[in-house]
């Protein structure tokens, strides 16, 4: 398994290098200059000459990544010029706010994904089965920002149940931490549930179809051995790939849902990078939601050799 | 019989069970009106859609405004048929653009193999290895924000789809009895790719747009509620949840027609690219 790891986490690097590449000749298209957007409209020439010296604007494409590269390899994601400030200390205030949204939205995933995918997949043809597909293809089509909206008008402003925006950290109060949490991390994570429900779905009744679970009911094991033991091993293989593509799901439904609720995280900081085009910043949010990608699915790849004996040769 | 008489063929019969599931006909119907609504938007917009009347603001339904009025006033039924015009046409941007980088490079890895196969997929494996929404926003972050821009971004971000099932669908058909022929008779590379590799892949690349023109809604209508799509004046869908929710303490009843327009044209992209999987039965499975 740490071979393996090890492996995956090699074959990263050209796939990381060809994005820092790819995103370093995109950005060698921008029309206009990078330079005199990035200095804003007050700049004065030399400013937006020092700009150019700083981020090498004036070097060719491949010179641009290799300086990209060389500081990388010594730990930096790049300076905001004019500032000064380095971007990864912006990435890292950001960061833990969007894991704790993504932590607390994946939890809520799994949870209502599963039990609504296995109570589906035990009522075949029946009316939960039949309700849970309903419902999963329509929550499916609502786009998040809806889903956010509707939840703030309905329990925050019309129904002040819940804080309408901001973030307080765990420190602050575990329970004020996950209060300010639960609106964000539902609209986050109900497309997922219910992409995670259908799969659950089809996954456990195909499983539950087949010789060997015959088998262990005619022995006599009791019903709930059967399916959660025997079924939900056989089945959690295409069940933990969907659960796994979330995580991708979950870093861009996260711009939205940070402006929506007023979170100050790693999404919000995407968007805040657009906004004003800075071309640091935004490669910098590129090359980290690319990391965030490929650690999940390394975690899926080791999670089958656990689940499936047969893929760890 | 050639690769294009053969998928005639195909389509009629994939059609007729396409058209036995009561869920495709009901989408093909709502889309259908879609299209004729955008087709004909100048003549049903009861008002101008651009036109402000700031003593009107965050009207409810009346006969004046059936759905009310936004907060500058102006009409939100003509902005939301005005919207319609916009999604549709951009979606048609996205997606053109997404299948004309997409699908000849795929063809012609999944025919030509070898190293060239090998670049090519490394680079979509690159594109691919981002979150769509992330990617779009760095595109239009460089290109600058603009309906056009961003629709290039979606675009941009869905060619590696196309790529995959084309690259599939060629790789499986080269070494069949009727491409050799083909190419015995002197037949060129593109004429080979276009006329006789790409309509027998045509089943599951129909699949593909359909699905895609479900996500290419999605990201019109997030990236305008981000501000970065449509620009103002021009409505959007996207554009009218964002005003609706600048003012989620004025208003909310106009919050709910563009939102329901948004969802019902996703799900009738998704059901229909579903019935259509089911109707194309094995044929849709290249590539998956």
């Amino acid at each position: 398994m740490l071979k393996l790891a090890a492996g995956r986490l090699l074959t990263m690097i050209p796939i990381l290098l060809g994005i820092i590449l790819i995103t370093q000749l995109l950005l060698s298209l921008m029309p206009g200059d990078p330079a005199k957007i990035m200095a804003g409209q007050l700049a004065t020439p030399e400013a937006i000459e020092q700009i150019r010296i700083d981020l090498h604007l004036n070097k060719p494409v491949w010179e641009q990544f290799g300086y990209y590269v060389d500081d990388l390899a010594h730990g930096s994601l790049g300076d905001e010029p004019g500032s000064g400030t380095p971007v990864s200390s912006e990435i890292g205030a950001a960061l833990p706010i969007t894991l704790s949204l993504a932590g607390v939205a994946m939890v809520f995933t799994a949870v209502l994904g599963l039990v609504a995918g296995t109570l589906a997949a035990l009522r075949r043809g029946r009316f939960a089965d039949r309700a849970v597909t309903a419902t999963a293809s329509v929550v499916q089509a609502i786009p998040p920002f809806v889903v956010g909206l509707v939840l703030v008008i309905l329990l925050a402003v019309n129904r002040p149940w819940f804080p309408a925006s901001g973030y307080v950290t765990f420190s602050d109060g575990p329970w004020t931490w996950f209060w300010h949490l639960i609106l964000p991390a539902v609209t986050l994570s109900l497309a997922s549930a219910a992409e995670l429900a259908r799969q659950t779905r089809g996954a456990l009744s195909d499983t539950l179809d087949q010789d060997f679970i015959r088998a262990c009911r005619a022995k006599g094991q009791r019903e709930l051995w059967v399916v959660g033991k025997h079924g939900a091993k056989n089945a959690a293989t295409p069940v933990v790939t969907v659960l796994g593509l979330q995580v991708g799901r979950i870093l861009g439904g996260a711009v939205l849902v940070e402006l929506i609720f007023g979170l100050p995280g790693f999404g919000a900081l995407a968007l805040n990078a657009v906004q004003t085009r800075d071309i640091v910043l935004i490669q910098a949010v590129v090359l980290i939601s690319a990391v965030a990608v490929l650690l999940a699915n390394l975690l899926v790849d080791i999670s089958y050799t656990y689940l499936n004996p047969r893929v760890r040769a | 019989m050639t690769g294009a008489g053969r998928a005639i063929r195909l389509q009629s019969r994939t059609l007729r069970r396409l058209l036995r599931s009561r869920a495709a006909i009901a989408s093909i119907i709502f889309l259908a009106l879609l299209i004729a609504v955008a087709a004909l938007s100048p003549v049903l917009m009861p008002h101008d859609p651009a036109r402000q009347d700031l003593l009107d603001r965050f009207q409810g339904p009346s006969w004046q405004h059936w759905l009310g009025s936004d907060s500058l006033g102006r009409d939100n039924l003509s902005r939301l048929i005005q919207g319609t015009r916009v999604t549709l046409w951009a979606a048609f941007e996205a997606i053109g653009l997404s299948i004309a980088l997409g699908i000849p490079v795929g063809l012609l890895a999944g025919y030509v193999g070898g190293v060239l196969d090998s670049v090519l997929s490394r680079i979509a494996d690159v594109f691919l290895a981002l979150p769509p929404l992330i990617l779009a926003l760095a595109i239009v972050g460089i290109s600058g924000p603009g309906l056009t821009n961003a629709m290039i971004a979606v675009g941009i971000v869905l060619a590696p789809r196309f790529f995959r099932v084309a690259r599939a669908a060629a790789g499986s058909v080269r070494n069949e009895t009727y491409i050799e022929a083909t190419r015995a008779t002197g037949c060129s590379t593109t004429r080979i790719l276009f006329r006789h590799v790409l309509p027998n892949s045509s089943g599951p690349l129909l699949v593909q747009v359909t699905f895609a023109l479900g996500l290419v809604v999605i990201a019109e209508a997030s990236l305008s509620f981000l501000g970065l799509g449509a620009a103002p004046p021009t409505a959007s869908w996207g554009g009218m949840v964002q005003d609706a929710f600048e003012n989620i303490y004025s208003s909310s009843f106009q919050l709910i027609a563009p939102s329901v327009m948004i969802t019902l044209t996703i799900l009738a992209f998704s059901t229909l690219g579903d019935a259509l999987r089911d109707a194309l039965g094995r044929q849709s499975r290249v590539g998956d």
